[in-house]
């Protein structure tokens, strides 16, 4: 683990890649927000570190005792290993209008559209960090069968409720952005929920599924 | 209830930005000069953190339909109340059917118009800043437009502050070399282009905006591109994607990044760039953590006493 300051209220802790999962991050950022909340402002947990922003007005000593103390604290942070996450299924239509880049991907790796969402669908995605827009997953746990690169050039806009695929990566568009993401299908979940607090239908450490839609069935 | 009768270029609602939601990636948004907005603010007898108007480059026209204490802090706009200049860094008291013109920019970029108690507009998860991408917060979630009405404490002229009072505004961003310490990608770079980094200045090019400042000048290009892993970025971090050209992330950013930051702003000189428009130059020039974070408690220090100083006015002419 390592930790260092890129501004002065944005406190970095990096995590080795290999040994730390991203409950472990979440534990730990747990433990560390509540020992110091009078100082911390907002945390943000990413697949490889914990973002912790300080008031900028805090105490010196208050900032001291956290960059001194937070090591120490963060070997104390209990996972609970009964804890089970939440799984979220989203219904996602896969190819035509909603999908213009499945018959892409299916080219790209060889396998028939059939093959690449029965791929999508095979397997539960991890949450691992929210970024990027407001609401949208990084997910983790694509199969590497259906593994896809970037398009050379990004769409200009691309719909909210967009299923794509980007190298590794597997994620819903949340909002309406240029993006270049491959785009294999569309959901109608409304990922961004500007009217509700928390504003994200999902949170880190929560569980995806796709599920194939019918073209005649509601997504 | 004040009235667009021009909203000029680009123009949106922004308080110190909506926090503790990036999590969910919600971007912070918020003003983009944080010392005029403040001081806007505190001139109309505000907290820091209530929401003022950002109006970048120029030309917009606003009526008052009720009487109004306002203040104007940032870039010269030229404003003129009914056709009369007047002057920024002091409150003014508007008179009901008053236009606030601002005619034409002759320095800066962007300017604050803070009114007493506030901008009626809805808070949303805290805050009552403009997030543009998502269409949430300010006014509708959008710029402004011609026709658009907000409202506003009425404020009679006695209830309004000695016009006397006047505070300099622009000594915070009136410069070209903008402070910055190092970034935590640093290392990826030679010494020879860390150097290079601060020796020639750095042109604001025309595809900068509230998201970022992209820069163009010396090339600062790596022999290997290097994929990142996302991490947390913030207001002023400097990355250098692979053309070499930095960008300068501002108010309206993501909240994480991939590509190596070799910088980060220094807080204290946010305003000097948030203050310089496409064509602008800026020249870069290294301190160390510990400086940068002594600049950042005094400005803090600034506020409170523009604070306590303002209020002290305020109760001496309550007596009299």
């Amino acid at each position: 683990m390592k930790s260092f300051w890129l501004s002065e209220d944005l406190w970095i802790i990096r995590f080795n890649q290999s040994e730390t999962t991203s409950a472990h991050i979440r534990a730990i950022e747990k433990i560390i927000t509540t020992r110091f909340q009078d100082v911390i402002r907002e945390t943000i947990p990413t697949t490889t570190t914990l973002g912790i922003y300080v008031h900028t007005t805090s105490p010196r000593t208050m900032i001291n005792k956290l960059e001194h103390e937070w090591e120490a604290l963060a070997q104390t942070a209990i996972f609970d290993v009964d804890h089970q996450p939440r799984i979220i299924d989203i219904p996602v239509v896969y190819g035509g209008e909603e999908g213009p880049d499945l018959a892409f991907v299916a080219e790209h790796t060889g396998l028939s559209e059939e093959q690449v969402v029965e791929k999508h669908t095979s397997v539960l995605y991890p949450v691992e960090m929210i970024g990027f827009a407001p609401g949208f997953p990084y997910l983790a746990g694509l199969p590497e069968e259906i593994f896809a690169p970037r398009k050379e050039t990004p769409r200009e806009k691309i719909v909210a409720g967009s299923v794509g695929i980007a190298g590794s990566q597997t994620g819903i568009y949340s909002i309406s952005t240029p993006g270049g993401w491959q785009i294999i299908g569309r959901t109608t979940v409304e990922l961004f929920l500007s009217n509700e607090d928390p504003p994200s239908l999902l949170q880190p450490g929560d569980l995806v599924r796709f599920v194939a839609l019918g073209r005649d069935e509601d997504a | 209830m004040l009235e667009v009768i021009h909203p000029g270029p680009f123009t949106t609602i922004q308080d110190l930005g909506r926090h503790g939601y990036q999590r969910y990636g919600v971007s912070v948004t918020g003003v983009m000069d944080i010392q005029s907005h403040t001081l806007a603010n505190l001139l109309v007898g505000n907290e820091p953190d209530e929401a003022t108007f950002e109006i970048t480059y120029s030309g917009a026209k606003f009526k008052f339909h009720t009487s109004a204490l306002i203040a104007i802090a940032g870039g010269n706009m030229m404003p003129l109340v009914s056709g009369e200049a007047i002057q920024s860094g002091r409150p003014v008291y508007v008179s009901a059917g008053s236009v606030l013109h601002f005619s034409k920019l002759k320095s800066g970029c962007r300017v604050y118009l803070a009114v007493a108690g506030g901008w009626g507009v809805p808070t949303v998860l805290q805050s009552k800043s403009t997030f543009l991408r998502a269409g949430m917060g300010g006014f509708e979630g959008r710029i402004l437009q011609k026709g658009d009405t907000i409202s506003y404490t009425t404020q009679q002229r006695e209830q309004s502050l000695s016009v006397e009072w006047h505070a300099v505004s622009d000594h915070w961003w009136k410069r070209d070399f903008v402070r910055v310490m190092k970034g935590p990608e640093i290392n990826r770079f030679t010494s020879e282009q860390i150097r290079r980094f601060t020796s020639i200045p750095y042109t604001v090019s025309s595809q900068s905006d509230r998201m970022g400042y992209r820069l163009t000048g010396e090339a600062i290009q790596k022999e290997v591109s290097e994929e990142m892993i996302s991490e947390p970025v913030t207001f002023g971090t400097i990355q250098l994607p692979s053309d070499g050209q930095p960008i300068v992330l501002m108010a309206d950013r993501q909240t994480t990044g991939g590509y190596p930051r070799i910088a980060q702003v220094v807080r204290a000189d946010l305003c000097v760039l948030a203050q310089k428009k496409p064509g602008d130059t800026v020249q870069f020039e290294w301190v160390e953590f510990e400086q940068a974070r002594k600049l950042s408690y005094a400005v803090h220090h600034w506020t409170k006493e523009v604070q306590a100083s303002i209020e002290m006015r305020r109760k001496s002419r309550a007596l009299y």
